[in-house]
């Protein structure tokens, strides 16, 4: 707008921003290299640090000797795991990690001695000189040695290795297997996979010895855990800290909890009073991990001859790797989400998280589902086929009716699963085409869902879910001040939307800081897709709160009362034949008498939402909103080499609301994909404990050629509570796409999938072995 | 000796840093161009895409953290700092970034920017084809490609004819402890080999290079070939190609398309664009891993390896130059001049296949090469040769036997696809199993026999 040219009153209106396609707000200096990312501080005085880590798998570490390492020209620091307070973890209850290993090492590559130095050389040196001894203790790789008999445990507090077992009943599961016309059973076997984030994980740490001030810049989705785990382990003041998340290259879940990473960094610029940058590899990120689990689940299902599921029974195993890090909360994730996505009533549930002598697992994008959505979509699939009937018509014959409460007590009030499934049907032309493809080509579906945010936080304070402040000052510019971390799923675009679409300003008026502990106010951080939702609608409460201080010093200007005030977003008028106020009159006339202006936001889940008391740890899985998704998935097989090509993929996807078109689809989209990956080509593989794919050669992320067409359909249910309407858009999609193409290969093959990921090898070894049975079968009908 | 380069329009003339530093870390730490990102140090991810401009006037992508410090010297770089201009902060590709939503994290966006800003350069234009090509090399997370393609494709900007400045070349670069030797002439070559016969002989670097990008090791002395003017060669004669040792493969590829485009099209699947415009024919060869993609296809094509040493050039038949695992016939001061692969005749049936998890990007299971000479109907003479079923890449003359003096018919590709196991006892490692590499290397044949008769694939796919 010219800023010369009187405002025409008649024409202004509210600027829109909710459902508008609008780019990044911070896509500039993402595309320009002028994002700084943690490794791109290079302060002129950091030292390198670098750490020396676990050559075996388990043992007892009976000595280190740092001191000829100490005594290097140029080695500012070392530190071991005596120089910690404290240990670190997820769930209060179970933080059982040392950030460098105390007396025992659990995993290969696990810490053992840091050192901070003058340059890369002479840290790796200085590593090189560091002396200990250990006695090897016995190591296990699997969950199924780990919690045999007379193991040697990983944990003293952990006799039988198993981190976690959950076991419950909802209804009458036996009966409910009774009223089952056809029972059937499986295993599903998903391979450990790793978020592979394009940015290895760094830390920056500065340490102020004058003033005992510690600033901790950190690649890190959750800057507040990461404080948290400061003070703990460092045994500082939390008011003594301060951790800024700079730009981060990607999260998936990898950085949902404090790294071992930022918390060395910050031992060591602390013993040597200066500042220090830790850069790691990416063959060590590999290690950090923090990756989807290992998982094996058997179930079995009762459905009546029309598809009705009377009865689930499901047990599943999670490797969980050598500490408990968000093990726990994964377990109950996996038994609360695989029956709620349908109108479930008899379900039994057993979950072991084992503890195993390698890397930890985490909270990997669709936590806790993705394994066992797999199970049940695949089982579903399989009994609708032997019971000929079409796969969407099982799905139908199982739905939710919103408003509802499942059978374990997680509230539903928006479910737009039913014109999913419509919508991929006919997109895909499934009526036409199922059933009837070419040899060797196949069409599958299968659907998924997931929460928007957890409704009990981890750690419970009694503060709200969300905060927002919003500055206002004497240059009409607004300035959002939010915890919530921009990770590349794009918040601070959505977070502005949602001011300016309150206030119907234009997003240039707008500002945004995120994630710096000494200006913006706490956030919980940005895990199980909570922000758009939490944080949204904390936003969208602190803007609703800045307009009532403007309309009332419009009121106050104009002499007439707030409710009579029009707000036109640059315009404030009473009536329309008001000449009325332009947006920096109104701003002026606000901050009289009060300066600067600063409107706070909250949000708080409702207790309906927090999951009820079915069962122990029944919260996890309670939430807000859950969005849902249905897709099909569309493959050619290549006879020769058994190579899977993905044709095609349909995915319509319940975001409630699309605030901004244009981030929700990069988000469904990035979500089918990485599931395509799981399903595909990614694993993590380890030779006694030593990772043997951590690299981006070994580790096969699919590169665009393997990237197929994906259309993507969004569905707005309008959930009541969400911000505008808005849920959850990133996760969702993944798990379906697991089940959908087995499902694809079971129609083009008739040949069910059980291991993922599905490689050519042994793709082709299942194919062997059927025509190896199918050429006995013949000779056996010749010999009788 | 300096080395010379323009970095973003300014000529630097670099004597300081260590001649093993990568380009990256020199970006990175000593020039504060952090825009160009490190994700993976060894040219799998390409965040760390720079362009650099050839003297002869072409722009090429390729990743800075397999490159050393010393291979810069005549070039002009761009990095994504270099690109904005007074004018117009944003340059159209970026522009075209942030319109289609193309980066989300934006970590790996720098290094698809600069992929596409030398695509755009190339002059070539944007298909779906053409664009997968030029950023196969790099790997994102976030968005599942397509609005990185969409952004691709929606860029319309003309090639800038910029006329790199001609720089005195370096022929030693050396900071006391490390030399960085860069030869212009073969006998100038062959005499530093003589000289230093422990020095690393440096084709391209994209395999050698991960030692300094990943593994932080320096190399001590380094002989360079990429300046050697008769290793650059491409000739085209009567009967044959002859291709210099230090001809990338980017440059390799116009011809080998001309005269065996499979074998080009294998020469496509070669990590990334971004490595094959470092990459060597020579070094793939030299470096004489089993599972090396050309070297099958060299042996089948009957190519013969032109190699030079104090005593003068000789030659050898590319299937005797793998004598074992990673041991070639090349004596220790002897380098390889160059490749001649005999022009195949016009009815040969030629055909090169890789195998491995991913499209690009991946080091082959197994690679099979084939070719097949088929007069009235008769497999008149056969070269069959596979990598990655042995210690080395090899013949497989069970499977020719079965082959020649056949009819060319589909049980006789059977039958050799089965003759195989005689030929090969290959290993379960974790890019394939043992049973997966034979039955793949078998059923190449069946599928050798229809892609030799297209019409003929319909109706055996529908009976399978």
């Amino acid at each position: 707008m010219n800023e010369n040219m009187p405002i025409q009153p008649e024409t202004v209106e509210p600027v829109k921003s909710v459902g508008v396609p609008m780019p990044l707000v911070d896509g500039p200096e993402k595309v320009s290299g002028k994002a700084n990312y943690t490794a791109d501080f290079i302060e002129q005085d950091a030292l390198v640090g670098r750490i020396l880590r676990s050559p075996v798998a388990h043992a007892e570490i009976l000595s280190i000797d740092t001191r000829a390492a100490e005594a290097l020209p140029g080695v500012e620091a070392v530190v071991t795991g005596i120089d910690f307070a404290g240990q670190f973890g997820v769930l209060p209850i179970a933080r059982t990690e040392w950030p460098i290993a105390r007396e025992k090492v659990r995993y290969r590559g696990e810490p053992i001695a840091a050192v901070a130095a003058i340059d890369v050389e002479t840290a790796q040196k200085a590593l090189d000189l560091i002396e200990y001894e250990y006695e090897e203790l016995p190591a296990y790789f699997t969950a199924q040695d780990a919690m045999a008999e007379d193991v040697s445990p990983l944990h003293e507090k952990r006799p039988n290795n198993v981190e976690r077992h959950v076991e419950y009943d909802l209804g009458e599961v036996d009966k409910g297997f009774e009223d089952a016309d056809l029972i059937r059973e499986g295993t599903y076997d998903c391979a450990e996979v790793c978020q592979v984030q394009t940015e290895p994980h760094a830390a920056l740490a500065a340490y102020d010895g004058e003033r005992d001030r510690l600033t901790v810049h950190a690649s890190t989705q959750v800057p507040y855990y990461v404080h948290l785990m400061l003070e703990q382990t460092l045994g500082m003041p939390r008011s003594r800290i301060r951790v800024i998340k700079p730009h981060i290259g990607g999260g998936f879940g990898c950085r949902t909890e404090c790294l071992h990473v930022e918390l060395i960094a910050a031992a060591l610029a602390r013993a040597c009073k200066g500042t220090v940058r830790i850069v790691v590899s990416r063959e060590e990120t590999f290690i950090t991990h923090r990756g989807r689990p290992e998982q094996k689940t058997s179930l079995k299902m009762g459905m009546t001859k029309d598809g009705r599921i009377t009865a689930v029974d499901a047990t599943t195993t999670q490797r969980g790797g050598a500490y408990a890090g968000y093990g726990t909360v994964t377990i109950l994730y996996s038994g609360s989400m695989i029956f709620a996505l349908y109108d479930i009533q008899n379900a039994r549930y057993n979950g072991y998280r084992v503890l195993t002598n390698t890397p930890p697992c985490g909270a990997f994008r669709g936590h806790g589902t993705v394994n066992v959505r797999f199970a049940f979509e695949s089982l579903m699939d399989e009994m609708a086929t032997e019971l000929g009937l079409d796969p969407f018509q099982v799905r139908r014959k199982n739905l939710l009716t919103a408003p509802t409460f499942t059978a374990n007590d997680l509230m539903v009030n928006s479910y737009g699963l039913p014109e999913c499934l419509n919508i991929v049907e006919k997109a895909s032309n499934w009526k036409k085409r199922k059933g009837k493809m070419e040899p060797f080509r196949g069409l599958g579906v299968a659907c998924s869902h997931y929460v928007s945010g957890a409704s009990k936080p981890v750690n419970w304070t009694g503060e709200p879910h969300a905060t927002v402040n919003i500055k206002l000052d004497f240059d009409g510019s607004l300035t959002i001040l939010t915890g919530a971390p921009e990770i590349g799923q794009g918040s601070s675009t959505i977070l502005t939307q949602c001011v300016a679409e309150v206030l119907g300003l234009d997003v240039s008026r707008i500002r945004i800081v995120t994630s710096d502990s000494l200006v913006t106010p706490k956030d919980n951080g940005a895990y199980s897709s909570r922000v758009t939702y939490m944080v949204g609608n904390a936003a969208i409460d602190a803007a609703t709160n800045l307009k009532a201080i403007l309309t009332e010093a419009a009121a106050r200007k104009l002499d007439v009362q707030p409710e009579d005030v029009e707000c036109l977003g640059e315009i404030y008028r009473a009536g329309s034949q008001d000449q009325g106020m332009t947006f920096e009159e109104v701003v002026y006339a606000a901050l009289e008498g009060t300066g600067t202006i600063t409107a706070r936001g909250n949000f708080d889940t409702i207790p309906e939402s927090w999951g009820g008391d079915k069962y122990r740890g029944a919260a996890i899985g309670g939430t807000m909103a859950f969005s849902y998704a249905a897709q099909v998935v569309e493959i050619s097989i290549d006879p020769d080499t058994a190579d899977i090509h993905v044709e095609k993929v349909w995915v319509a996807h319940d975001c409630g609301k699309a605030l901004n078109p244009l981030s929700v689809e990069g988000q469904i989209e990035g979500s089918v994909w990485m599931g395509m990956g799981q399903a595909m080509t990614e694993e993590t593989r380890y030779h006694n404990g030593l990772g043997i794919t951590g690299n981006m050669l070994d580790y096969r992320v699919p590169t665009i050629i393997e990237s197929p067409p994906i259309e993507t359909h969004i569905v707005e249910s309008n959930d009541p509570h969400g911000p505008f309407g808005a849920k959850e858009a990133g996760e969702a999609s993944l798990a379906g796409f697991l089940p959908a193409l087995t499902n694809a290969i079971a129609d083009a093959l008739d040949i069910r999938v059980s291991e993922l990921p599905i490689t050519p090898d042994r793709l082709m070894e299942i194919m062997e072995d059927r025509k190896r049975e199918a050429r006995n079968a013949d000779e056996q009908k010749v010999d009788a | 000796m300096p080395v010379r380069f323009q970095l973003n329009g300014i000529l630097i003339e670099e004597s300081e840093v260590p001649p093993s530093m990568t380009v990256l870390d020199y970006l990175r730490e000593s020039e504060g161009l952090k825009g160009t990102k490190e994700g993976c140090a060894e040219g799998d991810c390409g965040a760390c895409t720079i362009a650099v401009q050839l003297p002869q006037g072409n722009v090429e992508a390729v990743n800075s953290c397999l490159m050393l410090v010393p291979q810069l010297d005549g070039l002009s770089v761009t990095t994504v700092e270099g690109l904005s201009q007074p004018d117009s902060p944003l340059h159209p590709v970026q522009r075209a970034f942030v319109d289609n939503h193309a980066a989300q994290c934006g970590f790996c966006t720098p290094g698809f920017v600069m992929a596409l800003f030398a695509f755009e350069q190339s002059g070539e234009a944007a298909t779906a084809e053409t664009v997968h090509e030029a950023i196969a090399g790099n790997l994102c997370r976030c968005t599942g490609y397509r609005p990185i393609v969409d952004a691709a494709m929606s860029v319309d900007c003309v090639p800038e004819k910029h006329v790199p400045p001609a720089l005195e070349h370096s022929s030693h670069y050396t900071d006391g402890d490390e030399d960085f030797f860069a030869p212009t002439t073969l006998t100038e070559l062959v005499k530093l080999r003589l000289e230093h016969p422990n020095a690393y002989v440096y084709a391209g670097g994209t395999d050698l290079g991960m030692r300094a990008s990943k593994d932080r090791e320096s190399y001590g002395r380094v002989i360079s070939t990429s300046h050697v003017s008769e290793l650059k060669r491409v000739e085209q004669s009567d009967g044959s190609v002859t291709l210099g040792a230090a001809v990338t493969y980017t440059d390799a590829l116009p011809v080998l398309d001309e005269i065996a485009p499979s074998f080009a099209e294998l020469v496509r699947r070669i990590g990334s664009r971004q490595i094959r415009n470092l990459g060597t024919i020579g070094g793939n060869v030299c470096n004489a891993s089993p599972i090396g993609d050309t070297p099958p296809c060299l042996i089948a094509l009957n190519a013969v390896m032109i190699v030079h040493g104090p005593k003068g050039q000789r030659e050898i038949p590319a299937e005797e130059f793998f004598i074992d695992y990673r041991k070639t016939a090349l004596n220790p001061d002897e380098i390889l001049e160059a490749l001649r692969i005999p022009l195949p005749q016009p009815d040969m049936l030629f055909r090169a296949y890789k195998i491995s998890k991913r499209f690009d990007q991946d080091i082959s299971a197994v690679v099979g090469a084939f070719a097949l000479e088929v007069e009235d109907g008769m497999v008149k003479s056969a070269r069959v040769a596979f990598g990655g079923m042995a210690a080395t890449p090899a013949r497989a003359n069970a499977c020719e036997n079965a082959l020649i003096g056949k009819p060319w018919v589909f049980e006789t590709a059977i039958a050799a696809g089965t003759a195989i196991s005689g030929d090969f006892t290959p290993l379960t490692d974790f890019r394939a199993s043992e049973d997966y590499r034979m039955r793949v290397a078998s059923n190449l044949l069946r599928r050798l026999y229809h892609d030799s008769d297209e019409n003929d694939f319909v109706t055996e796919v529908m009976s399978l």
